[in-house]
């Protein structure tokens, strides 16, 4: 068989069907025993190779190639860095830690007033090193105690000692009932959110949500119930925003940071809104974290198009969930 | 309902957003050309790590040079011929042919014997077959056969003559028959090794 048969281009257009079935018909007809072998073969072949499955890339290693490439390329700035995902706290939650304070230094003083009011009694009290720290205080609250005395007792002594150690304890009590009060505040802020259209299986994941759309930020409120179950590996970071309309357009990746900052966790995420046919577009890539991400934009009911790369289509209470290269792909639903 | 909105720029237009800095016309870029490029490296290489190698490198190479890029050909041909030319680089640096012994005992199926083809069951034997088709006749059947592109294309991006593109493709075809040999009745198939 020759390397180049000379009806090459007739038995190719035959092969692929490219001819006309009349034309083809009588194409073949005219074929010698060599080159119907040769046609043979050539349907052979595309028949084979049409059986191959198309190979594809999961969307873990299109995530690892535009990562490596990225990478490689030193493409884009780092964002500021955002805080690690703490749960924010609310106003509240973050006073109370302050008030609790401010409410010790009061304890103390009033132990030290009622301390000064006993020294008066007794002019002749020193202070003493064995309670500085109520000691202090008497002095600053009342100076009056503070004049040079000559004569100290052990019985001054043991009184300011026993009156130290009593504003000490007073003052652990007082802290430790702060931080109570703080504690059960928050959680009490939690429920209220959660109750309010937050749902989770998991406390942290429940906290984590709940405060984020809490937290002081100029974000509104998303219009649409969000429940996040965190997998058992808590692969990490899931983040809701909402858009400020078309009024105020900004970069996904802008949206991304913010996101992050609001501090939700990866995992499986529920959307429901208040419509059936919610619709959960693709809309654009940003950085999370300094880390690529994809952007899903989900809007309540039909939309027309909305242009992948620009932030112009957001709208008022659309939302939308970034995930970062490291999470698992995510499930999302509607009802 | 959840639908995937693909409205996108140009090749070129994204390729000159991208030099300009814009971060989303290389997410298009990676998104428009991946697959393929990646199924290209993988029907070549034969290995899926390999194949994701140099998929990256393909990628890498392609945007450090954007550039230069002169839009004598499009976008598109110059990467897959970044991507061919990449795949063979690695697989000489491997000093290693994409092939695969056939399973001990493996038996190609007759197709005198059995009723019709079974594209499964072939898989293998049909994979094996056109990893052993020399470099050139493998690139051009890959690029014709498998990734659909017109034979134009393949020339352009293989950068050899049109008529050179059909010569190695009509000889490829013709290896993979011979390779495949049995699987054919014995008088549709071609005698000899068609070189």
């Amino acid at each position: 068989m020759s390397e180049h048969h000379p009806d090459m281009d007739l038995i190719m257009a035959l092969a692929a069907g490219e001819l006309p079935p009349e034309e083809a018909t009588r194409a073949e007809a005219g074929l010698d025993a060599e080159a119907r072998a040769e046609l043979a073969a050539q349907r052979a072949a595309l028949e084979a190779l049409e059986g191959l499955p198309r190979p594809t890339l999961s969307i873990g290693e299109q995530r690892r190639i535009r990562t490596a490439v990225r990478t490689e390329l030193r493409l884009g700035s780092t964002p500021p860095r955002v805080a690690r995902r703490r749960p924010a706290r609310s106003p509240l939650a973050r006073a109370l830690p302050v008030l609790a304070a401010f409410a010790s230094v009061i304890v103390v003083l009033a132990v030290a007033l009622d301390f000064g009011d006993g020294s008066e009694s007794e002019p002749e009290q020193a202070p003493t090193f064995a309670a500085p720290a109520a000691t202090a205080a008497a002095t600053t609250a009342a100076p009056a105690t503070t004049r040079v005395v000559t004569e100290t007792t052990a019985s001054a002594a043991a009184t300011t000692t026993t009156a130290a150690a009593e504003a000490e304890a007073m003052m652990e009590e007082a802290a430790d009932a702060a931080d109570e009060v703080a504690a059960e505040a928050e959680a009490m802020m939690v429920e209220a959110e959660a109750a309010a259209g937050v749902e989770s299986t998991d406390r942290t994941a429940a906290t984590t949500a709940a405060t984020s759309t809490t937290a002081p930020s100029d974000l509104p409120r998303p219009a649409f119930d969000v429940s996040i179950v965190l997998p058992d590996d808590a692969v990490r970071l899931i983040s809701v925003a909402i858009a400020e309309g078309p009024a105020m357009p900004f970069p996904v990746s802008d949206l991304a940071v913010r996101a992050v900052t609001q501090g939700l966790v990866c995992g499986e995420i529920a959307v429901s809104g208040s419509e059936p046919d919610d619709t959960v577009y693709f809309m654009a890539y940003g950085l999370v974290d300094g880390e690529e991400a994809e952007a899903y934009l989900i809007r309540q009911g039909e939309v027309s198009d909305v242009d992948p790369g620009a932030a112009t289509g957001i709208e008022p209470d659309d939302l939308l969930l970034l995930t970062r290269p490291d999470c698992e792909p995510l499930a999302f639903s509607t009802p | 309902m959840i639908r995937r909105i693909r409205t996108r720029d140009s090749d070129e237009a994204l390729l000159r957003r991208y030099l300009a800095g814009d971060l989303r016309a290389f997410e298009s870029l990676m998104e428009a050309h991946e697959q393929r490029v990646f199924a290209i490296c993988l029907r070549i290489m034969r290995n899926r790590e390999d194949a994701l190698d140099a998929t990256q490198e393909t990628f890498i190479t392609v945007l450090r040079k954007a550039s230069s890029f002169e839009g004598r050909a499009a976008f598109s041909t110059w990467l897959y011929r970044v991507a061919v030319n990449t795949c063979y680089d690695q697989l000489r640096k491997k000093r290693r042919r994409p092939t695969s012994p056939l399973p001990a005992g493996y038996e190609p199926p007759d197709r005198a014997t059995s009723g019709r083809l079974e594209a499964a069951e072939l898989r293998p034997a049909i994979e094996d077959a056109l990893a052993n088709l020399p470099p050139e006749f493998g690139a051009a059947v890959i690029l014709a056969d498998l990734e659909g592109l017109p034979l134009r294309r393949v020339s352009e991006v293989l950068d050899v003559p049109l008529g050179t593109v059909k010569s190695r493709l009509f000889r490829g075809r013709r290896l993979l028959a011979a390779q495949l040999g049995n699987l054919f009745a014995p008088h549709d198939y071609p005698k000899g090794d068609g070189q």
